[in-house]
């Protein structure tokens, strides 16, 4: 009790100690501001603006799109390329990868708790 | 229309109303970067680059703080990364740049420009920054900690040295213009 009545007297005097210089920063960002007047492009501007990015971003969406379904379409054709030419190499990854995961899981975790 | 529907239109890529809404905090979108860079031509590069970005991040926004201070988070996060990329060096040049630069801006108006305004130039930006959001903008600690994804504690060191380091400097001065009289 006695430590927080101190500790909230040592704020009091740091801020009323430090007031004046606070007040002069203040009016020095203000200074700043008001020194460089700000000229607002027309709302044609920002809506030009904005077509073009929003046209950007939808190609690089259709981009990405595009290029995880191609690994999709390649992994699963390799898949069924594998069960159909080598049944048995399939087997030996399936179960090399379900074998795996549990192991991954548990390292990653213990890497995490090690970080904390 | 109020900006709560502006933005709920917005995310639904209503370039119109994300149009309205940038015009609305343009100014102040750009009088932040230009106090926080101390460079008005780099402020109003990285204003538009913010705008982009929150074309980008939009849907993300979930309006729990002000639509305002979620673009002030992405302006820096902006700078910073900018910032990132240059070497240690090169981007001491020019934050001295910016503020010669700054300075001889206010001399060719004929306004006056202070010793603070020089103190505030020398911080560095990890300093300067929360410096402007908590003393000119208002922000708490919390606020500032989530803008900059840094721990409270640690916004509240940055102020205080930064605050320690200008009174130093201006305490200097002063003592040396006594002298000099």
């Amino acid at each position: 009790m006695r430590k927080d009545k101190s500790e909230q007297h040592n704020n009091e005097i740091e801020h009323f100690d430090e007031e004046p210089i606070l007040e002069d920063i203040r009016a020095s960002l203000q200074k700043m501001d008001d020194a460089y007047p700000v000229t607002t492009p027309e709302l044609s501007w920002f809506e030009h603006m904005i077509e073009v990015e929003q046209l950007q971003l939808k190609k690089k969406f259709r981009k990405d799109l595009l290029i995880f379904f191609s690994c999709v379409l390649i992994i699963i054709g390799l898949v069924i390329i594998t069960l159909i030419q080598a049944p048995l190499i399939f087997l030996f990854l399936q179960v090399m990868v379900t074998c795996f995961i549990p192991i991954y899981v548990y390292l990653q975790q213990k890497n995490s708790e090690k970080i904390i | 229309m109020e900006e709560t529907d502006l933005i709920e239109r917005a995310k639904r890529g209503d370039s119109k109303a994300f149009a309205f809404l940038f015009k609305e905090h343009y100014p102040f979108l750009v009088k932040y970067l230009i106090k926080v860079t101390m460079n008005s031509d780099l402020a109003e590069d990285l204003a538009q680059d913010t705008m982009i970005k929150c074309i980008e991040k939009i849907k993300l926004y979930n309006g729990k703080a002000k639509f305002s201070s979620w673009l002030i988070s992405i302006a820096t996060n902006q700078y910073i990364d900018t910032i990132r990329k240059n070497k240690r060096e090169s981007n001491w040049k020019l934050q001295e740049q910016s503020v010669r630069k700054m300075k001889w801006d206010f001399d060719s108006r004929n306004e006056d420009w202070n010793d603070v305004m020089s103190s505030l130039g020398r911080l560095t930006d990890e300093i300067r920054i929360p410096i402007v959001l908590k003393h000119y903008y208002g922000y708490t600690y919390e606020e500032i900690g989530k803008m900059l994804n840094i721990a409270t504690g640690t916004v509240k060191s940055r102020i205080h040295n930064g605050i320690q380091v200008i009174r130093k400097e201006l305490n200097s001065d002063e003592k040396r213009q006594v002298r000099t009289t």
